[in-house]
């Protein structure tokens, strides 16, 4: 079972994902906040991230950023969620390192599959 | 712009759109090939294969097979389409089937770009090129090219040609931001086995020059004396 990084700060959305992911195979491993998803990531075990670009302590795009630049997790697939539309956001959100852009809100059945795409293409 | 040994396939029936997405993304370093028809889809080579990127009205049931297996071999297929093709439904039935991601056919070329090099640098690593931000937003450099920028009046403006040796230490300094690191640490990071050659005096040049270069965001790089250099955006 894949182990999926999940950080945000909204509990009710990150509930909700962590449900749907696991009814969807995945183990999740929630996070309230970025401090607490890269400490949890240094621990290792996750095998992909989705982290959300607003969270307090350490933003998404600073994690992300954390991630591309640490050697034991550049390959991390990230997926980040926001509720930024605009275009230099997501552009920086690339340039950062993400993978994959989902605005919020989002429809949980596009989720998934592209967690899988993402799967397929970086596992 | 990145240049590299990946081409973009691209096939679409609307002459406009070929014509504009093929000058930006030539322009950006991506060489781009068209495709002419759904049929030459199954000849695609597959070995360290660029994006190919569909237009949605040309696909034909057919052609979901052939998407299956470029998604198999780690082409990444991107389909795109209009608001008709736009649904959340038809997003599920694309990526289910095998492709990678759908785009509106109106996306934003700059934002076309970001995403085909997230792509790339899945299948070339040797690409991977990682921009490092400060926190606040205001200055970026590209950990691979030797590039900076900072934000003037909300845009974002190339920096004075950066040394090597300056470039190095914005990166250290981006990817630690609101921490005290200590000059013999930037020496290690920077000089590696011949730091102890190096003369402290010679940390401080490149920095006062590298403030220099960044102009009004050079404050963000703050003495500790006596002991190394903070870089905050904090007033």
């Amino acid at each position: 079972m894949r182990k999926i990084l999940v950080a945000e700060d909204d509990k009710d959305l990150r509930d909700m994902l962590a449900t749907f992911l696991k009814a969807q195979g995945y183990e999740p491993v929630p996070c309230a906040d970025g401090a607490q998803a890269w400490a949890r990531l240094c621990s290792g075990g996750a095998e992909m991230a989705i982290l959300d670009v607003n969270m307090p302590r350490m933003t998404g795009l600073e994690l992300c950023q954390r991630i591309r630049t640490d050697p034991a997790l550049r390959e991390l697939p990230v997926l980040m969620l926001t509720v930024k539309k605009e275009v230099e956001d997501q552009i920086e959100g690339y340039e950062t390192g993400a993978d994959d852009y989902l605005s919020k809100p989002f429809d949980f059945p596009v989720l998934i599959e592209r967690v899988r795409a993402l799967e397929r293409r970086a596992l | 712009m990145t240049t590299h040994s990946l081409s973009l396939r691209l096939m679409t029936g609307d002459p406009h759109l070929r014509a504009r997405w093929n000058r930006w993304l030539t322009a950006q370093g991506w060489s781009v090939v068209d495709v002419p028809a759904s049929g030459v889809l199954a000849s695609l080579p597959r070995t360290r294969a660029g994006p190919v990127l569909l237009d949605a009205s040309l696909l034909k049931a057919a052609d979901m097979t052939v998407v299956r297996e470029l998604s198999a071999s780690k082409v990444p297929v991107i389909i795109f389409g209009d608001g008709t093709h736009a649904t959340n439904e038809s997003v599920v039935r694309w990526l289910h089937e095998g492709a990678d991601d759908f785009i509106p056919a109106a996306i934003q070329e700059k934002l076309l770009v970001a995403k085909l090099e997230a792509y790339a640098r899945r299948i070339l690593p040797e690409l991977d090129r990682t921009v490092l931000f400060s926190r606040r937003r205001e200055v970026k450099a590209d950990s691979k090219r030797g590039l900076a920028w900072t934000k003037k009046r909300g845009h974002w403006q190339l920096t004075e040609p950066l040394t090597d040796t300056e470039h190095r230490i914005l990166c250290l300094f981006l990817s630690l931001p609101e921490t005290l690191l200590e000059r013999e640490y930037i020496l290690q990071r920077i000089w590696a086995e011949k730091s102890a050659e190096v003369f402290e005096a010679t940390l401080t040049q490149h920095v006062m020059s590298l403030r220099k270069k960044l102009e009004t965001h050079g404050e963000a790089i703050r003495t500790v004396y006596g002991r190394g250099y903070i870089f905050s955006e904090e007033s």
